[in-house]
């Protein structure tokens, strides 16, 4: 199952009340790494000389 | 009565329960701030400023995090009704950037944020409204902006392909 697919299958379970609190804490975990990561790739854009 | 019908509902209720409302409430809390910080980087000039594949991977998990979130917020309020014009576009790549961050802000993070306050911090709820009505005016700003005379849409050449 892809990181997608994974996040969606989530998604779908917490819409529909079935996920526990445990599935909704990865859910959000999972959504956390994803922004941090475009939050890196923010702050290290131009370091690689093009700008 | 409210841990009754949980566990009912889930099977999951134990003793670790209230230590994961906390933990959600954080995480709802961090994705907030990091969504800030994004747009804070943004308004600086650092999407602009990416390579070709960096500006591929944050389009690419841009659009993952909306496609899933959007999911859920679309279906969560009919305030949100508008999420659901806006997930077909995120899920093919057609929106810019600088779209998409403010459709996951005001119509899908804001919405998660605000039924997490609903579940779990009920007595917050005024307090973390607010929070997300400052970013959700800080976004809409941000969605007019151009960087360096283009949108980053133009930048990235993937401006609206067409509404679906």
């Amino acid at each position: 199952m892809t990181q997608e697919q994974k996040l969606k299958t989530l998604a779908q379970k917490i819409k529909d009340g079935f996920a526990t609190e445990a599935e909704t804490l990865v859910f959000l975990k999972e959504i956390n790494v994803l922004l941090a990561e475009i939050k890196n790739d923010l702050k290290n854009s131009g370091k690689n000389g093009k700008i | 009565m409210e841990k009754f019908e949980f566990k009912k509902q889930t099977g999951e209720w134990d003793e670790n329960t209230l230590e994961k409302k906390d933990e959600i409430g954080t995480e709802l809390l961090t994705a907030g701030e990091q969504l800030e910080e994004i747009v804070e980087l943004i308004e600086k000039g650092g999407f602009a400023e990416s390579d070709d594949a960096a500006k591929e991977r944050i389009k690419q998990k841009t659009n993952m995090v909306c496609g899933t979130i959007l999911t859920l917020a679309g279906l969560w309020g009919a305030s949100h009704a508008d999420a659901f014009e806006f997930v077909p576009r995120i899920i093919r790549g057609e929106m810019a950037p600088a779209e998409t961050l403010s459709v996951l802000a005001i119509g899908a993070l804001s919405t998660l944020a605000l039924k997490g306050a609903e579940l779990f911090f009920k007595g917050k709820r005024d307090e973390i409204l607010g929070a997300f009505g400052e970013l959700k005016d800080r976004l809409s700003r941000l969605q007019r902006k151009k960087f360096h005379g283009q949108t980053a849409g133009e930048m990235l050449n993937i401006e609206e392909k067409g509404a679906p």
